[in-house]
This record gives structure tokens, sequence and C-alpha cells, in this order.
């Protein structure tokens, strides 16, 4: 389809986006190309298509109780410009003369650092342990939390240098004492640079949100704190969410510690490469197309997407609503499962959040999987996969077989529609999620706007980064008047056949096995000129996104040096099983010792390239 | 002021405030009085990753308009994200209703000068209130106070034909509201507002032609007065050839002339799609059942009860049944064995005029104390005015009636030599006028009646006084 330039300005107006000639006849091009290939979608089923942008049934309200609000002082802290006690605009037609306020300065972004490694990388004996280790060692009085932590930090500000994994580090204080009480007994934990930390910047790895000082925990956040966890730092993304790399960030790119002339993959790249670098315990990101599993496939980690609605998105910065998850990245399937524990529930500041009872997941992890019946696509069709996937996943088969499990051939035409499907929706709810970034209330302002529309759209236009733009742009074309029903409805339309297709695979086996990502790793830069190829990085993941099941990636094994990753999938709220299963494949391609040591060597060489 | 040729079509957009305590996504309090931006919260202010969670009283009072008004009411509606820019909405869109409102169909009569109409209604549906804007020249100033304070909007078919309907119709549903306890009502503070849309066509064509919409009227009377504007407006352009062009405009009350909103909004294109961070609202069999039983007597039924209960004429039924309060009193009245003529007099004339527009729940003279003392008036132990003398005595000193008549002496005078002693004097002191009656001029007893009954304070029994005077004239 060809976006004509009244339409790309439409949507330049309606989105409020400022854009420069160059940029637009990019933008032109990439919004074209993408909608070709959303052309395939079905015809759309009025009937069926009417609907809400959730895919499970909830129901959450609450009672019309007062709680208390923020004072004025507080409500104001953020805001670039206030008077007398209100927050203070441009008007909103321009005037005479020139009246607008002071500009405030947009920090310029944070060079990509290179500073070559020297020595001793790996060398630390308790940053190497899992979070269960960790554990038994604090418990046996091997060594204090505080010592933990020392060395933990010791190892980020040695390493982080080439992997740009941290985009911030807490301030260091010797002084402080971690907590020795509740699960996590004071133990760090690193959070995606998405999720609240009260008093913490929060910048969505954007130059939108500089500045920007999280007035809350996340629900997430204040359930680790009160497990006894500790706040050690925040790792980098893509912006908002929006990539399969970690380069679309202010913060610069961050490199996968096996190669690092590598992707880690994205968005929740940091978090992963952090954790498969020994740079965290564990951390938290989000997930809302394949951004937990993704990264963590290609960093030979564990990374889980949990149910949509089993963990609060109260404090996660929304991408798009009906698909984020927050869920964890850890180095073992024994790990996940006790920070999913601590996670998960219902929380009345999320209305889609679940009020189910949580089980037990530790406990799944030894239970194995002798006469589970788990479905694996006879073929992966016609669908672009590197032979090394298909071999793994082959691997995989086997060795589930070898486990005890019924393998069930499964014919899943759906999977295919799910890259435009997602992409038109994620975008559609982004471009909504996005609008409230404004420079009026908090983070950047563009300087000397002398109208309010001006002040907007330059706001936005120098905030925002190209691939924010692009999908921004995608979005309000999609949900606009005359190309709602052609694209938002056809998209909600594949999602619910989707869904349905996975509702009826679910009498015939109790998981689904699946690639994580069509190939490896990739080279750094080498996506960035063809968004498209990005898109379809997502392939694997998305259709678990859309359908709103948990789903978690496992290391599978190398090829050429890098890790590959397979996918579990399981029905709605059947964590246990997922647990089950990824752990049974985690015992057959045992990953810990190969990443150590290839990690240790990749960082040796020093990270200076590319 | 409209030619015989063209009618008008009129529709309403009413904004209704519910009654919560806190804002319909988030906990704040909802105040018209606090100072600038001390009821907001992350929700509220639209920070980063803050998510809704709908206040379900705010379904709940809307459920139970739509009940009132016969509408549908959905059990399951979903809520839908409208997109426009502006400072004082926080998100960039407003949490709203769409394709799925929580109410449709239903309608509301009204009574007007050519009878009784059913004005249909469309659609009701719930949504969060935007803040306020301080425009100045050197800049707007936003306080969101207001965010997310619940609203509920009704929508009128195009079913209106004049001013004095829309008037009409917002005035029943405003009675409808505060009765119902679902809105305050209170149209200065903005807690009803209305925006009309107007357009003119000849009679029996069945298209509608280009309408222009009048936001924000805050009075019955702006609401009237603005359509007049208007359609006076449209009609000129029409009779002169030109086209009416669709529009938004404002209402100037103290000009009296509507005027182009000042706007640089060129295009609208509102973006709706269901909002992925509420799930649909269901509103169970349960609940409805709930809320028919709890509902009240809703005015219109009101008016014809007490109208074939009472025998009260259609007028002194909508003044007692369209106020609450006035409904339990007057009937409270009549309960205690007040005659309801007797009682309607005395409503509508001393107890009213000493109300002087507050509430009669205000009253210091209890319904059931104040049919002591229309006993009293009845069976002509006091009269009228010594009635309307003790009336205010009780309202000063608080006792009962029968305090009152003795603390006043005001026991009235029906018989014997006191009243004839009264009489006689009277006359022997205007021989003048007894003559010009005797001779004719019978228009006389009036004064020579008004006579004795200042002599007597008032007190002289009207009836036995009639009869001694037409004993001693004639």
């Amino acid at each position: 389809m060809r976006i004509s330039e009244t339409l790309i300005r439409h949507l330049e107006g309606i989105a409020r986006l400022e854009t420069s000639r160059e940029e637009r006849r990019g933008l032109r091009c990439d919004l074209g190309r993408f909608l070709e290939y959303a052309a395939d979608l079905p015809d759309v089923d009025p009937a069926q298509a009417i609907g809400t942008a959730i895919p499970t049934h909830l129901s959450g309200d609450r009672p019309d109780e007062i709680s208390p609000s923020l004072s004025q002082t507080e409500a104001l802290a953020a805001a670039p410009t206030v008077r007398a006690g209100h927050f203070l605009v441009p008007p909103v037609l321009p005037a005479a003369a020139d009246s607008s306020p002071p500009p405030l300065a947009v920090a310029p972004p944070v060079a990509n650092p290179s500073i070559p490694v020297t020595s001793s990388v790996g060398e630390s004996a308790l940053t190497a342990l899992s979070l269960t280790e960790a554990l038994q060692g604090l418990e046996k009085g091997e060594f204090s939390a505080a010592e933990y932590r020392r060395d933990l930090r010791a190892r980020i500000q040695q390493i982080n240098p080439v992997l740009n994994a941290y985009c911030y580090l807490e301030p260091s204080d010797e002084a402080e004492t971690p907590s020795r009480s509740g699960t996590l007994r004071g133990l760090p934990f690193a959070l995606k640079d998405n999720l609240h930390r009260l008093g913490e910047p929060l910048q969505c790895a954007s130059r939108i949100l500089t500045g920007y000082r999280a007035p809350y925990d996340a629900t997430v956040t204040a359930k680790l704190l009160a497990a006894g966890g500790s706040g050690l730092g925040r790792t980098n993304m893509d912006e908002f969410g929006m990539g399969s790399s970690c380069e679309y960030s202010i913060h610069g790119s961050t490199r996968n510690p096996w190669s690092p002339a590598h992707s880690p993959g994205g968005s929740s790249g940091g978090a992963a490469a952090a954790v498969a670098a020994d740079c965290a315990l564990f951390a938290l990101g989000s997930d809302t197309g394949g951004s937990l599993r993704q990264p963590a496939a290609h960093c030979g980690v564990v990374g889980i997407k949990p149910t949509y609605g089993r963990v609060s998105r109260y404090g996660l910065v929304a991408f798009a609503s009906s698909l984020d998850q927050v869920g964890p990245i850890t180095r073992d399937v024994r790990d996940a499962a006790q920070v999913l524990e601590l996670i998960m529930g219902a929380d009345p500041r999320d209305a889609t959040c679940r009020d189910l009872p949580t089980p037990g997941l530790m406990s799944e992890v030894d239970n194995g999987v002798r006469g589970l019946r788990i479905g694996v696509p006879s073929g992966l069709g016609r669908m672009a996969v590197s032979s090394s996937i298909r071999k793994s996943l082959n691997d995989a088969r086997e060795a589930l077989v070898a486990e005890g499990a019924r393998i069930v051939p499964v014919d899943l035409p759906e999977l295919e529609q799910g890259v435009a499907a997602y992409y038109l929706l994620a975008n559609a709810e982004a471009s909504s999620n996005l609008a409230r970034f404004d420079g009026v209330r908090y983070g950047a302002r563009a300087a000397d706007c002398a109208d309010l529309a001006t002040l907007y759209s330059r706001t936005r236009g120098e905030g925002f980064g190209p691939e924010v733009k692009r999908r921004i742009l995608l979005g309000a074309f999609t949900l606009s008047s005359g190309y709602y029903a052609a694209y938002y409805l056809r998209a909600q339309q594949v999602r619910r056949r989707l869904t349905d297709a996975f509702d009826r695979l679910w009498r015939r086996c109790e998981c689904l096995l699946l690639p994580v990502t069509p190939g490896p790793a990739f080279p750094l830069q080498s996506r960035l000129a063809d968004p498209l190829s990005m898109y379809l990085e997502d392939l694997f993941t998305v259709p678990a996104s859309l359908a709103g099941l948990p789903a978690g990636s496992v290391p599978l094994g190398l090829c050429d040096g890098l890790p590959l990753g397979g996918q579990v999938v399981a029905p709605p709220f059947a964590e246990a099983t997922l647990i089950r299963t990824l752990a049974a494949l985690e015992r057959a391609f045992p990953m810990r010792a190969t990443r150590g040591a290839a990690v240790a060597a990749a960082l040796a060489d020093g990270g200076g390239e590319p | 002021m409209m030619s015989d040729t063209r009618e008008c079509i009129i529709g309403l957009e009413v904004h209704a405030q519910l009654m919560t305590r806190s804002k319909i996504f988030c906990g704040c309090e909802v105040a018209s009085d606090a100072e600038p931006n001390t009821l907001t919260c992350p929700v509220c202010l639209g920070l980063p990753g803050a998510l809704p969670v709908l206040n379900r009283r705010a379904v709940e009072l809307t459920a139970r308009l739509g009940l009132a008004l016969g509408c549908r009411v959905n059990t399951r509606s979903v809520m839908a994200r409208k997109h426009y820019a502006y400072p004082d909405l926080p998100k960039g869109y407003q949490i709203t209703q769409y394709a799925q409102p929580l109410c449709e169909g239903g309608g509301l009569t009204i009574t007007t000068s050519t009878g009784e109409r059913r004005i249909g209604i469309a659609r009701i549906h719930i949504e969060d209130d935007a803040g306020k804007s301080v425009h100045g020249e050197n800049g707007s100033l936003i306080d969101l106070n207001r965010c997310g304070v619940p609203l509920a909007e009704i929508v009128t078919e195009p079913a209106l034909r004049h001013p004095a309907e829309a008037r009409a119709w917002l005035r029943e549903l405003h009675l409808l509201l505060v009765r119902l306890g679902i809105c305050d009502g209170n149209m200065e503070l903005g807690s009803l507002r209305c925006d009309v849309n107007v357009s003119l066509r000849l009679r029996g064509e069945s298209t509608l032609g280009p309408k222009t919409e009048i936001k924000n009227l805050n009075s019955f009377r702006n609401v009237e007065r603005a359509l007049e504007r208007e359609i006076a407006r449209q009609e000129g352009i029409l009779k002169s050839g030109g086209c009416v062009v669709s529009e938004t405009l404002l209402w100037d009350a103290a000009a009296g002339e509507v005027l182009p909103l000042r706007s640089k909004e060129g295009s609208h294109d509102y973006r709706y799609f269901p909002e992925p961070d509420l799930p649909p609202i269901v509103v169970e069999e349960m609940l409805l059942q709930r809320l028919v039983k709890e509902m009240p007597e809703l005015p219109a039924a009101c008016r014809n009860r007490l109208r074939s209960e009472y025998d009260l004429d259609k007028q002194a039924a909508r003044l007692i049944a369209d106020d609450a309060g006035l409904t339990v009193y007057f009937e409270t009245l009549c309960a205690a064995g007040v005659e309801p003529t007797r009682a309607l007099r005395w409503l509508r004339g001393e107890i009213l005029h000493r109300l002087g527009g507050c509430e009669i729940t205000t009253f210091g003279v209890s319904p059931t104390a104040l049919a002591e003392l229309l006993e009293l008036e009845a069976t002509e132990r006091i009269t009228t005015t010594s009635a309307v003398r003790i009336l205010d005595w009780m309202l000063t000193e608080g006792g009962c009636a029968g305090d009152g008549l003795r603390a006043l002496d005001l026991e009235s005078i029906a018989a014997g030599a006191h009243l004839d002693e009264l009489v006689q004097r009277t006359l022997a002191d205007h021989p003048h006028k007894v003559e010009r009656y005797r001779s004719g001029e019978r228009r006389l007893f009036g004064f020579f009646m008004g006579c004795v009954m200042t002599a007597s304070s008032g007190r002289a029994n009207p009836t036995e006084l009639r009869r001694l005077l037409a004993i001693h004239l004639d």
C-alpha cells in the first residue's frame, strides 16, 4: 500500500508528532511495506470482531472508597513549568508576541561506553550462583547479602562498560545492610527501565522521559521488596519496549555477552545480558510480543512470560496494554519458578489482573514430563526458520520423548498471521498509550514553543526515537477513521481465531513446543535498515502473546557459539505445566558450564567491537 | 420566530456528574472546592504505568438512571478510548463508551403547551471528565482536580422540535436525576451540562440538514435562549440562500450570542477502540433486580398518583410531586387528617412563602405539628388569621399549636355576649354607614366584617360574626 504525503501528514497531525522531511520519506516507505505485508490478513466477520481488546474474560472493579491523593507539590513535582499551583502550558493559539515559558534542557544521549575489559572476568564465585544457591549460601552463613551485593557491584562495574546492560545503577551505599528477612534475604534484583521504583529515574530508554523520577513503586517492585529483595539497578531496553535487538535505546546498544558483536535480543536485552553475564542474580522485564523470551534465548538464559492477568501491570509503563506482562529472566528454571511465585497474584490496582489461586511452582521443577502430552508442529511449513533451529527443535522433541512425554503432532496454520495481527494491534494500543507523553506534566519539553500544538509535536518529534515514531504512526493509521475496520478489526479477528485454535489445541495436549526465534542472535545493526525483518524475529513469540498464554524460553544448545532457545507454551494459567516442561528441557540441555566459559572468553577477548 | 415552511430538529447531549465519593478510575476524592491539583494521583494524572480501575458505584448509578428512563441496561458493555489532544486531558484520551454503551433506548415524557410528548433516548454511557484550563495571554493554567470525575452522558434522539421543548425535557431530566440521587443537579458548578445539536429542514422532508452543536450550556434558560438564537441564525442563512456549516459553537450568555469555538483543531479523528486496561462491564441480573426494588417513585408517576388520590389539579400535582420533600410533607399532612385542599392551600401559600426557596426539610414545623394547627382552623376554634399568627409563634418558640393558642390567647370568639357587644359597638361607631347599608349599599357588609375582625384581633369566628351582623343590620 502506498502511503501518500497527505495521509502521513494527517497521521502526524493526529499523533502530534513532528518529523523531518527525510524521516517522513523513510516512514512512508516503512509503513507502506508493512501494510503490504499485513494485506494478507483474512477478511473480517463483523459479528465476531466486535469486542474488547483483552484476551480473557475478566472482571475487576473497585468499591466507591476514597484513598489519599498526592499533595499539590507532589503532583507538580515533575512538571517542566508551573504557576500558582497549576501546570503551565503555552497558549492554545499562538500569541502575537512570543511568550512561551523558558526552555527545558533535554539531556544528550548517553554515548555507548566501550571501555575494554582487562582482567579476572568470571572469577567471582558468588556472582555465578543461581538464586537458589545464593539463598542456600545465605542460610548456611557462607556469606552475607552485603558481601554478595559487593561482589555483584564490582562485577557490574567491571563488565557493564562493555555490555551496557545497565542504564542505571543505584548509588553505592556501603553502610547499607540489606534486610536479612523474607524469602529473598536481602538479595538484589534488577529492573527493566520500564518498571517503577520509587525515587529512581525511569526512562524507558527514551529521551522523552529525561528527568522523570518514579513517584511510586510498581506492584511487582513492591512485592519483591516486601519479600526481602533489594534494589540494584535498571537494565537497558528498546525504547518503550519497541524492538527486538536492544539497539533502539537512548542509552546505546546492549551487547550479547556470548559475542559482543551480536545483539542480545530485545526488548529486555539488558536484563538478559546482565543475567547471562552474572551481572544480575535475576531480573524483571516485560514481554509484549516476545521481549522476555527472545533475549533470554539469544543470551542462553531462562525467560518466562506468565499468562496475561497472572502478574500485575501496575507500574509497568504500558506499550500494548492487552499484551504486556511482567516476568522474570533467570539463570535456571527453578529460579524463574521462585521469582514467579513472588510476583504472581491479584492486584486491586490492575483490573486485568486475575484473582485466582496461585500455584506452587518450585515444587513442579522436578516433577518431570512423564505422560504429559506435548504438541509439536508437524512441520514449520513455509516459515523462514534456520536449519539450526529446526534441528534444535528435533533434539528437544527427542529429549522429551526420552523423559516419557507423548509427542502430539499439531498443525497451527494460524501462527503465520500472528506477526501482522500483532504489529497492527500492539501499535494501535501503543499509539494510544504513548499519547500521554506530551511534555506538560513530566519529562522533557521542546524549547521555545510559542503555542501548544507546536509544543506537542516538537516535544514528541524530538523525544521519540525512529522506531517509536514508526509505530505510533502505524498505530494511529490502524485506528484512524476509514482504516479501523480494514486493519484493527481484521487483526482483532485474527487474534480471536488464533485464541480459538489454541483452545482447541489444549484438548489434545497439555503444552506446545515451539522455536523462540527463527535463528540465533544476529549481529548488531544488521536489522536496523529493514524494520520488517526485525518484526519477523517475533514470528514464534507473538502467538502466545496474542492468545494471552504463558510461555517460556529455555536454552537448547548452541549454533556457531551462540545459544539457541526452545519455547514452551501452556494453556491459560497453567504455569505449573510450563515449569515442568521447561525444567525437563533444561535437564536435557544443560547450559550453565558452557555459558560461564563462553561468556568469560567472549568478554576476555575485549568487547571493543564492532 | 420560526417560519411555517421549516421545522427544527433538536437533540441534546447531557453530562451529569455522578454522585460518587471517589473518582471513576481511582480513589481520589470528588470535590469542587479544593485547591488546584490537590485531588490527583498517578492514575488521574496520567503518569506512566498507572492503570484505571472502574468505580462500581458509577455503574450502579448509571444503571439506575437507565432503568428509570426505561432503557435497556446491557448486561455487557465496553469502555473505549476517545483520543484528542488538550492539556487538561492528561492521558491524551478520554475513557468513555462507544460501540457498546451501558444503556440504550428508553425515553422521557414532557408536557408543553402543545401537549405530552415522549422524547426517545439513544443511549446513556459512562465516562471520565477532563481537567480545567484557564486561558491567559501568557499561557494556560491547568488544574487536574476534575480529571476522572465520573459522568453519565445522556443522548436524546433528534426528536425535539422547539427550544421550549428542549428546556422542558432538560428540566424533567434534572428532576429525575436529583430525585434518584444520581446527580446533585448543580448547573452553576457544572454538575449538569448540556450540549445541544440543532438543524433545520423543510417540513415534510425526512433527511436531516447540516447541524451545529452548542457546547456547555449551564442553565435551562440558556438552553432555550441559545437554541432560539441559533435557529434564528440558521433560518437567516437559509432564507438568504446560504448553507449552514456543520460546526461547534459557544454560547455567550452575556451577549446573548452564539460564537464559533475558538479552536485550532481542524479534523476530528477520535480513533475510538476498546479500552484494553478495563475488562467489559458486566451488569448482573441480581444488581438490576436490586436497583428495581430500590427505585423510588418517579416524578411522573407521583404526579399521576397525587392527582387521582388527592384530586389535585395538574399544576398543583406538579408543584407537590416535583419536590420529594414537599410530597412527603403533603402526604403526611393528609394522612394526619388534613383535607388535601386545605393542605395544598397552606403549602402553596404560607409555607412556601416562609421557606423562601429553601427545602421543606429545613422547615421548623413538622407536618404532624402543622396538622394539629390546621385541625384548629378546620374546626373553627381559631380563625385563619390566628392560625397564621400561631404558625409564626411555633416557628420562633418551637411549641405545639395548642401552646401557641394559649400563649397568644387566640381562641376564636364564636358566640355570646362578647362578640355581640363588639358588633353593636362597631355599628354604633359608624351610624352613617349603617344608614347607607340599610338604604341598599350592601357591599358595606364586608366593611363591618373587617371592623369587627380588627376589633377582635382577628379572633372573631367569621360564620358567627356574619350571622350576628345580619341580625343587627337587618
